[in-house]
């Protein structure tokens, strides 16, 4: 009893909290909101040590993979880097509110979306947690014919689909919850990849568990220098689907956002012997294209968890 | 007296054999009724997730999220054959 009740009492709670977020940053704009958020954050900061340690470890390895290029594990540039956090959750309201007119964005590589689009064939997209992944938006208004299928861990995801429509009815955007990929969700992306439609899936974080070994399980990268589990996931879909594999990251560099765009293969093949083996090849792909933007805009990483295997 | 024999079967050996890569087997090898999975031809969940893409795009199939009834679709080529027939679109 207890239990449901709670539940609805998320249920109803999600949807008008979002809002009422939304309008206060409508009306406002971003300053009352920081009142708000910056000793939120500072209190995150101070007690939550997990994150704190990740944000640390994070830069400490950065700091020796670009030879002391990016800013040094000071606990000023932790907190930055969680400053750097929050204005991307400022960054996701404007991009919910599909007030995209205000957002300056810079695509790198165009030419790797729009010759797919141009040919009617549709790909597997892998993003990171670095930066603004929800940008990918702009593309959806640029490109008005895109058509993009988010993958999302959260079970929030039909209540996202139903607040983006009322935010943006014209929302190309279809958020489709798996814990794990099921045949029956393969079939149905199959069939929407064959129509020329994208799969957006995370490549930086790793199933919950590992017992369920279906599509979930790891590969491991070299990042940054050290070894690292990436999921498996995407790089299966793209050979599920026959289909390329394109790396996507929408990143903030000063006041402008860098959308960056590269294909990480043309067709992922996983012989049945050692699928997980030939995985490792386009991941990697994927793990320097994040280390080259984390060097490039260092406090955008927002994965605060011990992240490498040791 | 056998009866007469259905072209789906052979055809969805076949397509299991193409689309899982499954060098040095024939579709004589497997059996109509044998389990295909972890038993008999001893198949795996990925391989469930390339057949059941394969199986979309030759009939224009699609499955209910339950997972019950994917095992249950799946089970061997002989509950294949009869999901085929009645829900294929193409």
């Amino acid at each position: 009893m207890q239990s449901s009740h709670w539940a609805k009492i998320g249920e109803a709670g999600f949807l008008s909290g979002m809002k009422l977020m939304f309008a206060i940053y409508h009306r406002l704009g971003r300053w009352p909101f920081r009142l708000v958020l910056y000793p939120v954050l500072a209190w995150y900061v101070l007690t939550n040590a997990i994150a704190r340690h990740a944000s640390k470890d994070y830069l400490t390895r950065l700091h020796r993979a670009s030879a002391g290029h990016t800013p040094p594990p000071t606990l000023a540039n932790i907190y930055r880097h969680f400053t750097a956090f929050a204005e991307m959750m400022l960054d996701k309201l404007l991009v919910w509110s599909g007030d995209l007119d205000r957002v300056i964005y810079a695509i790198e590589n165009p030419g790797v979306l729009r010759d797919r689009m141009a040919a009617g064939q549709g790909a597997v997209i892998v993003t990171a947690h670095i930066g603004n992944a929800e940008l990918c938006r702009v593309l959806a208004r640029e490109k008005s014919s895109i058509r993009l299928n988010v993958l999302v861990h959260t079970p929030q995801a039909q209540r996202f689909n139903q607040l983006m429509r009322e935010l943006n009815p014209a929302s190309q955007i279809d958020l489709i919850q798996v814990s794990d990929i099921s045949a029956a969700t393969a079939m149905l992306l199959a069939e929407r990849v064959e129509a020329g439609e994208f799969v957006v899936i995370a490549g930086d974080r790793v199933p919950l568990s590992d017992s369920n070994a279906h599509a979930s399980g790891i590969v491991e990268v070299d990042f940054l220098g050290a070894a690292a589990p990436l999921p498996f996931g995407p790089y299966l879909l793209a050979s599920l689907f026959k289909c390329p594999l394109i790396g996507m990251i929408a990143c903030r560099r000063n006041n402008c956002f860098h959308i960056t765009l590269a294909t990480l293969a043309e067709r992922v093949v996983l012989p049945r012997q050692n699928r997980r083996a030939a995985a490792a090849e386009p991941a990697q792909a994927f793990a320097a294209m994040m280390a080259k933007e984390c060097s490039t805009a260092p406090f955008q990483w927002f994965n605060f968890f011990p992240f490498w295997t040791r | 007296m056998t009866p007469p024999l259905n072209p789906l079967v052979d055809e969805i050996k076949t397509l299991i054999i193409d689309s899982l890569n499954l060098e040095h087997v024939t579709p004589a090898d497997i059996e109509t009724d044998a389990p295909l999975f972890v038993e008999g031809l001893g198949l795996d969940s990925i391989d469930a997730l390339e057949l059941g893409v394969a199986l979309q795009k030759r009939y224009g199939l699609s499955l209910s999220a339950d997972s019950a009834e994917t095992r249950q679709h799946f089970a061997s080529v002989a509950t294949l054959v009869a999901f085929v027939s009645a829900n294929r679109t193409k």
